[in-house]
């Protein structure tokens, strides 16, 4: 026992009592609920900001993509109903429709030598391997605009030789459609005229940078504008 | 009760208090080290870069926006193999983070991938005998190097840059400060008790409640995955940036295993002394 002041102060040999466990707990509690307090002020952006800039899942950077076409072969044929105006129409529930980067088809114009996979959306992946569907626009069968861009140094280089009266085929997997070209123009590419994508008929307009064969960049763009000939229309819902 | 008791718990919870306040700086400080360590550090960023084969990656990353620009323009996809030297984006990435840690102009210079694209574009005109408008090739040219400036850019370091500045010229002071009170508060549980052991238990709180605080931040960073849901439209950057979480998730940890061991450290300068004190009673 030891003497201090004339208080008999006896040490306790116990080691390591609650205290050595429950206060780092407390103070951990603590330290965090002091930071927390302190950043709570800027806390809202962050995780607001953060919101955008994180997602639930890692980013894919592949560069491969999904095919979803499988061609409709000559001698088959596709389930259909009739439609309201008392035509046949495809049902809805067949259609697979395709998301971003998705190859859901080919388009091909014979005249022009033009054969290659259509993809929805005109991103990099999509140009580098075929032709790309703008996103806002509609997919055959759709009875909207169907806005089709391609590289005019690669597969969209026979548009050069794209006249009236040629004819256009898009395959899916729900069926072919055809259309033929009714005037080919050169626009700015921010001739917001060039095309109505609020279009209430089914219309194919292709564009590509113009000119062709030509080391160069412009902003002008080439647009071949075709009609709907041929091609069962997607049910409506 | 008798009188002294009273006083004898009072003095413990003010010793506790200053226990738990130098486990706040202890925990703050840290904080800091790391701030000054890797945020506001430029070459904690360059050597992520290169530890993440950043320069290689951007190079590929450039070469393929301009082959789908060569797409459009004429121009075949072998005029632009091994057309970019990452030397030059190691180069004009360094020159662009010098300057928003230096607070200059933070304007990419890009020169000598212009006087290279303009006179390899040049040759291959020549060579090809290909047909062209001295306008559109100016203009290709721009938009040449419109592509290789923004992918050098790191997103959101213009809108940083402020802060990093304002950051690395407080960070040594405030480091300063926080280690001065620490010291001020490690002298008075020192000289504040007769009893040395005593002190050695308020140290062994501090450090314990520093290393349980950063373990809590390191298990949060690792159970959340750190940096590997961003959303950034650049492999390279991507790549980068996890990397450099997961270096601030090691730090996190190895700083959290040092305050485990100052804590247990602690604990036997604590139980060595309160035997010696108990064997002399």
């Amino acid at each position: 026992m030891s003497e201090h002041n004339g208080y008999r102060h006896k040490h306790n040999m116990k080691l390591g009592g609650k205290s050595f466990l429950i206060l780092p707990i407390i103070f951990c509690f603590g330290i965090l609920l002091i930071v927390l307090g302190a950043v709570s002020a800027t806390l809202g952006s962050v995780w607001s900001a953060a919101g955008i800039v994180f997602s639930d899942y890692e980013k894919n950077y592949s560069t491969e993509y999904k095919n979803i076409f499988v061609p409709v072969n000559e001698n088959e044929t596709v389930d259909t109903v009739t439609g309201k105006d008392g035509k046949p129409a495809i049902k809805s529930e067949n259609v697979v429709y395709p998301g971003y980067g998705v190859q859901f088809g080919e388009i091909s114009i014979p005249d022009c030598e033009v054969k290659c996979p259509l993809f929805m959306g005109d991103g990099d992946i999509s140009l580098k391997n075929g032709a790309g569907v703008y996103y806002g626009s509609f997919i055959p069968g759709y009875g909207g605009t169907i806005l089709i861009a391609g590289h005019n140094n690669t597969f969209f280089n026979g548009l050069k030789n794209a006249k009236a009266g040629q004819e256009i085929t898009i395959r899916t997997s729900y069926g072919d459609y055809k259309y033929k070209i009714r005037e080919t123009a050169v626009r700015d590419s921010l001739d917001t005229t060039a095309y109505d994508l609020s279009a209430d008929y089914e219309n194919l307009v292709l564009y590509t940078c113009y000119p062709f064969d030509e080391v160069g960049l412009t902003n002008k763009r080439m647009f071949v504008y075709a009609d709907l000939t041929d091609g069962i229309p997607v049910e409506k819902n | 009760m008798s009188k002294k008791p009273v006083r004898k718990k009072v003095r413990d919870i003010v010793f506790c208090v200053l226990s738990f306040v130098l486990s706040l700086l202890l925990f703050l400080n840290t904080v800091c080290i790391f701030t000054v360590a890797f945020a506001v550090n430029e070459n904690a960023w360059i050597d992520q870069m290169n530890a993440s084969n950043y320069f290689s990656d951007k190079a590929d990353e450039i070469e393929n926006k301009l082959i789908s620009l060569g797409s459009a323009s004429g121009l075949k996809p072998e005029f632009f193999e091994n057309f970019i030297d990452p030397i030059w984006i190691t180069n004009d990435t360094q020159a662009y983070m010098d300057a928003y840690f230096h607070g200059n102009d933070d304007v990419i210079n890009h020169s000598t991938f212009k006087r290279n694209f303009q006179s390899q574009l040049d040759k291959y005109i020549t060579e090809n005998n290909v047909k062209v408008d001295e306008e559109n090739v100016e203009y290709l040219v721009d938009k040449a190097e419109n592509i290789y400036s923004a992918s050098l850019e790191i997103p959101l370091f213009n809108r940083l840059s402020g802060k990093i500045n304002f950051l690395s010229g407080i960070m040594p002071m405030v480091i300063a400060v926080l280690t001065m009170f620490s010291l001020v508060i490690v002298l008075v549980l020192l000289f504040g008790n007769k009893w040395r052991h005593r002190a050695f238990k308020y140290y062994y709180f501090a450090c314990a409640g520093t290393c349980l605080s950063l373990f809590t931040a390191a298990v949060f960073l690792t159970v959340s995955g750190g940096l590997k849901n961003i959303v950034l439209e650049s492999r390279a950057i991507y790549d980068m940036v996890v990397s450099f979480g997961t270096a601030v998730t090691t730090a996190v940890w190895v700083f959290a295993a040092f305050f485990f061991i100052m804590a247990f450290v602690m604990f036997v300068v604590y139980s060595r002394l309160i035997r010696k004190v108990v064997s002399t009673d």
